[in-house]
C-alpha cells in the first residue's frame, strides 16, 4: 500500500488506533470480576429453584397419599391388615405406579423417582379414640355432648332438679354425652426427599361406614 | 485524524463496563425473583396443613351427624320453626343454646371437647400447632319438581402457622317426614 493510499484510510486501520493489549487485559480483568460471582450466584439460585421444586413435589406426593389413605377401606386401616396399597400418582414426568407397603399400622412406599430426586413416602396410622366397650368402659372413647331439647317438638322436658344439691357434688347439667363405638384414626404422612427435614402432614379420619 | 484516534482509546473498557452493568441488572432481577418465591413454599406447606386440619373438623362433624342424627334433626326442627316465625322467644333462645352445644365438640379451642384431643394428635404428628373448627352446620333444602332434596351443609376451617383455610361440603341426606 502506498503512502498516499494509507493516508486516505479511515482511522481504525491507522497505526495507534483501536484497542491496545493493556486495554484488553483491563477489560478482561473487569469482566472476570463481574462474571465469576454472577456464575456463582446463578448456580446458587439454580440450587434454590431445584430445592423449591423438590419441596413442592414432596408436598403434592404427601397430599396424594393422604387422599389415598382417606379413601381406603376403613376397617383394614383400623385392623392394620393392609399389606400393599397401590399408588397411582400423577407427576409432571407421567403417572407413577408404585405401592405403599404396610407393616401393621405403618407403611413405606417404594422410591418415587422424579427427575434426579428420589422421594420416599411414609405413613403412620394411630388411633386417636378407641371404640367404647359396653362391658368394659374406658375413657379413651370419643364422646359427643349435646343439650337435649325441651321445647315443642324437642322431646320431653328435663327432670326437675332436686331443690338442694348435696355439698361438693357437681351442679346438675343439661348436657348429655354419647360414647362412640368406633375407633377413630389419625393419618400421618411424611415425605423424605433428601432435604434437611421431612414433610409431615396429618389429618383425622372417622368411620363413615355406618 | 489524530483527535479521532485518541477518542477511540478505552472503548473496550467502556463496552465491558456496560456489559457488567447489564449482568448486574440480570443478577439483581434474579435475586429479587428468588426472594419473592422463597416464602411461597412455606405458604403452600401451611396451606396444606390448614386444609388437613379443616378436613379433620369436617370428618368430626359428619361423624357426629352420623351417630346422632335425630338430635340434630330436633335442632333443625326448632330452627325451621324459628325461620317461619312460628316459634316464641323461648324457642329462639333455646335454639341458640342447642346449636352452641352441638358445635362445641368441633372447636379445637374447646379444651374439654374431642376436637382438642385430635388437635393435640395433629400437632404432635405434623410438628406444628393447628387449630380447627366448624363455622356452619345446617341443612339446606332444594326444591325440585315434586320432591325436595336435603343437603347437610358444613363449613369447616383449619389453620396452621399464619394460614387459615375454609372447606365447605354439601352432603345429600334423606329426612323422613
Amino acid at each position: 500500500m502506498s503512502r498516499a493510499i494509507r493516508a486516505k484510510c479511515p482511522a481504525p486501520f491507522k497505526k495507534g488506533a483501536g484497542v491496545s493489549l493493556v486495554e484488553i487485559l483491563m477489560a478482561l480483568f473487569i469482566l472476570a470480576i463481574a462474571v465469576l460471582p454472577a456464575i456463582g450466584s446463578f448456580s446458587t439460585f439454580y440450587g434454590v429453584a431445584t430445592r423449591q421444586m423438590e419441596q413442592e413435589m414432596a408436598l403434592k406426593l404427601g397430599e396424594a397419599v393422604v387422599n389415598v389413605l382417606m379413601t381406603t377401606t376403613y376397617s383394614e386401616l383400623v385392623k392394620g391388615t393392609l399389606t400393599n396399597l397401590p399408588l397411582n400418582i400423577q407427576t409432571p414426568s407421567g403417572t407413577f405406579a408404585g405401592t405403599l407397603n404396610f407393616s401393621g399400622s405403618s407403611a413405606t412406599s417404594t422410591p418415587i423417582i422424579i427427575g434426579k430426586t428420589s422421594y420416599i413416602v411414609g405413613a403412620q396410622i394411630t388411633k386417636v379414640f378407641v371404640a367404647q366397650d359396653t362391658y368394659n368402659p374406658h375413657n379413651n372413647a370419643l364422646e359427643f355432648s349435646w343439650l337435649p331439647p325441651k321445647g315443642p317438638g324437642g322431646g320431653p322436658p328435663p327432670p326437675v332438679p332436686p331443690p338442694v344439691p348435696p355439698v361438693g357434688a357437681p351442679p346438675p347439667s343439661m348436657i348429655a354425652t354419647y360414647s362412640c363405638h368406633d375407633d377413630l384414626l389419625c393419618i400421618q404422612v411424611s415425605v423424605d426427599y433428601g432435604g434437611p427435614a421431612l414433610f409431615k402432614l396429618a389429618t383425622f379420619r372417622a368411620d363413615m361406614t355406618r | 485524524m489524530k483527535f479521532i484516534t485518541n477518542n477511540r482509546r478505552g472503548i473496550a473498557i467502556a463496552v465491558v463496563l456496560m456489559f457488567c452493568t447489564a449482568i448486574l441488572g440480570l443478577v439483581t432481577v434474579l435475586v429479587f425473583n428468588t426472594r419473592s418465591h422463597r416464602g411461597s413454599h412455606t405458604y403452600q406447606y401451611d396451606t396444606s396443613r390448614a386444609l388437613m386440619a379443616a378436613t379433620a373438623a369436617m370428618q368430626l362433624a359428619i361423624y357426629k351427624y352420623r351417630v346422632l342424627p335425630s338430635d340434630y334433626y330436633k335442632i333443625h326442627t326448632i330452627e325451621e320453626a324459628v325461620r317461619k316465625s312460628s316459634a316464641d322467644a323461648v324457642a329462639t333462645a333455646e335454639l341458640a343454646a342447642l346449636k352452641t352445644a352441638w358445635m362445641a365438640d368441633f372447636q379445637s379451642d374447646n379444651k374439654d371437647g374431642p376436637a382438642a384431643k385430635i388437635k393435640l394428635q395433629l400437632d404432635n404428628s405434623a410438628g406444628i400447632s393447628h387449630s380447627f373448627g366448624v363455622e356452619e352446620f345446617s341443612i339446606v333444602s332444594k326444591k325440585g319438581s315434586g320432591y325436595d332434596k336435603d343437603y347437610l351443609k358444613i363449613r369447616a376451617w383449619g389453620s396452621a402457622g399464619a394460614t387459615r383455610k375454609v372447606l365447605e361440603e354439601l352432603i345429600e341426606v334423606r329426612i323422613s317426614k
